[in-house]
């Protein structure tokens, strides 16, 4: 997909308490979705509260370093003693990034290696299939498309019922592009549109996109 | 708004049925009417009326005028009666707590646009009978004011139970209808761009650890980022239903907080259930007021510290250092004075009456304490991040 000034948007967790951490989504964004967290907000500290001491760094395939940010690290409004935070963060894109690290007082945290940037063949030229639901829920559907599991590499499952504008997403950050369709969850649609994205961290590409009846036969 | 003065009780001439007061109510009201008009909004004109004014008891409705500018003015029926009675009828503050021992007049939706009105008791009646005696009533202005679509897409999380591996728990409808319905009613909007859905929650997995809202929140900002990328409306807020299972799986709710830039994020969760008392609350919800709350925070409002926070017991609200100025003891939704009653306009698809909220037990939305509304001072703060998100937050196309 093309992005208008694109961003990576990257979301971890982090214990402040023992100084760990892992990434959990990572993907492309437009810049203008990137401003809602922030706006009204103060500038940016130079220093993350105090203890953190984490550090994202953005690399080139040959471990170059190209960007390196304190990350922005929430914590939970109602869990006074909470030592989980969230990491919910915005880089720019640049061109070669090629791995996340996160860092804490300067020791490797948790990697992420984004994807390979093209999809398998398998991949692209396999449509969603539709197949049964679950047993006695005839409003659902399982809808899949093969695709082998591949390092770095995640998926979006999108839907856009007929007559609607904008994009609903069903799944994110997930490693198989599977998922169980509820026509409940389009009540008012009788067909919908259903697309995956492909994303390899710092690219996403649409594989597949396809019109689906929603009338399911009971 | 400025209300014009009103005739005091037992002015004019002795037969005159005197007028203690007359609020123009959305959500939570002064006698001096100053809190904030939202235009579109359901509003109520609530009159208190001088029982020591009349001889005997006596059963009253009446009409008001309402006008804009200088046009002609609507005659508008009282939605009900009151009994005035001079041994029975209580003082202006029990009227005040108790919406039918007020004359009550449900402004129409024309009468609710953006700009001012007049407003003016016209005149008092025995119910099919003969009017009352009144002396003529000072017109009152009220000013309603344009406010932001609130938006929000509230996403319901399913997880496999523990207690029954073969069960997924999955957040009843309504649990959003209730929250829908409480946004609608308590938050300072006249219309809410809502949306919701269910999906498979991703790292949900009872018992529910202390980190679980934060895992949870996780998803819904990658969520949240894609749709935005997608078209979503980027003012959207983004709320996360997690079922409690009947009371075995509870996830304590939050919203994501920046130290660095002290500011919430837009996205938050919480749990959603049948109360059954829990914090007084009785009805078939509490994802209502529990939602209000998490969603409060990501409108940039912070704990007042109420109850307050026991360190060893571990109870109550520790005070958000940044919290400095809410106005009122105990985390009331008015001061001692009772200066301010909330109102609940209720939902009769959800069997939620009218009610009248005394702000002597009913507590602000940001505290932990019981039978929560939304003071005035939340209230406008909301309406404030409303106004400056709606600008600084506008796609491009808007």
């Amino acid at each position: 997909m093309s992005y208008e000034n694109k961003v990576i948007h990257i979301v971890g967790s982090v214990d402040i308490g023992s100084g760990t951490g892992e990434f959990l989504y990572v993907n492309p964004a437009t810049a203008a979705a990137s401003q809602s967290a922030t706006a009204g907000a103060a500038p940016p500290a130079n220093q993350p509260p105090q203890g953190t001491g984490f550090e994202l760094v953005v690399e080139a395939a040959d471990g170059k370093e190209l960007s390196r940010v304190r990350p922005t690290i929430l914590l939970p409004s109602d869990d006074h003693a909470s030592k989980t935070g969230l990491i919910d963060q915005n880089v720019s894109y640049a061109e070669g990034m090629a791995r996340l690290v996160l860092l804490h007082d300067g020791k490797v945290v948790n990697t992420f290696e984004a994807g390979s940037p093209e999809p398998t063949v398998a991949a692209r030229s396999q449509g969603l299939e539709m197949g049964a639901g679950p047993p006695g829920h005839p409003e659902k559907r399982s809808m899949s498309m093969a695709a082998p599991d591949e390092p770095g590499v995640s998926y979006t499952i999108q839907v856009r019922p007929d007559g609607e504008k904008t994009w609903q997403t069903i799944a994110v950050g997930q490693k198989s592009p599977k998922v169980v369709l509820d026509r409940n969850q389009f009540p008012t649609a009788e067909r919908a549109t259903v697309r995956v994205l492909r994303s390899t961290g710092f690219d996403d590409s649409i594989i597949a996109e396809d019109e689906m009846d929603l009338r399911f036969k009971e | 708004m400025a209300a014009a003065a009103l005739a005091p009780a037992g002015t004019g001439s002795a037969a005159n049925v005197g007028v203690r007061g007359v609020e123009i109510v959305q959500v939570i009201q002064a006698l001096d009417n100053r809190v904030r008009l939202i235009a579109g909004k359901p509003t109520i004109v609530r009159v208190y009326l001088d029982p020591a004014t009349v001889a005997t008891s006596t059963l009253v409705t009446g009409e008001i005028t309402w006008r804009r500018a200088n046009g002609g003015a609507f005659y508008l029926a009282a939605m009900n009666r009151v009994k005035l009675d001079p041994a029975s009828t209580p003082d202006l503050m029990g009227q005040r707590f108790d919406v039918a021992e007020s004359l009550n007049f449900v402004l129409p939706t024309d009468a609710l646009g953006a700009g001012s009105i007049e407003v003016r008791l016209d005149h008092l009646n025995v119910p099919g009978g003969e009017k009352l005696p009144l002396a003529a009533q000072p017109a009152m202005t009220a000013n309603f004011v344009a406010a932001p679509v609130l938006r929000i897409r509230a996403m319901g999380l399913r997880y496999s139970s523990t207690n029954a591996p073969t069960a997924t728990i999955t957040p009843g409808a309504i649990h959003f209808d209730y929250l829908r319905s409480y946004l609608t009613r308590a938050y300072p909007v006249a219309a809410l761009e809502w949306s919701q859905i269910v999906i498979d929650g991703d790292r949900l997995r009872p018992p529910f650890g202390g980190n679980q809202s934060i895992l949870v929140n996780a998803q819904l900002s990658a969520l949240r980022m894609r749709e935005i990328s997608s078209g979503m409306d980027p003012r959207t807020h983004y709320y996360g239903l997690v079922d409690n299972e009947a009371g075995k799986s509870f996830m304590r709710g939050s919203a994501l907080y920046d130290e660095a830039t002290t500011i919430f994020g837009a996205v938050a969760c919480g749990p959603c259930g049948v109360p059954n008392g829990w914090t007084g609350d009785s009805d078939a919800s509490f994802a209502d007021w529990y939602g209000a709350h998490e969603l409060g925070h990501t409108f940039q409002r912070r704990h007042p510290g109420f109850p307050t926070f026991d360190p060893v017991q571990g109870t109550g609200q520790p005070r958000d250092n940044l919290e400095t100025t809410f106005p009122y003891a105990g985390g009331l939704i008015s001061s001692p004075a009772q200066e301010f009653v909330g109102f609940d306009f209720g939902d009769p698809a959800l069997g939620l009456q009218m009610r009248a909220l005394p702000g002597n037990i009913h507590h602000d939305v940001m505290t932990y304490a019981d039978s929560q509304w939304l003071s005035a001072y939340t209230y406008e703060a909301i309406h404030d991040r409303l106004v400056h998100e709606d600008a600084a937050l506008a796609p491009p196309s808007a």
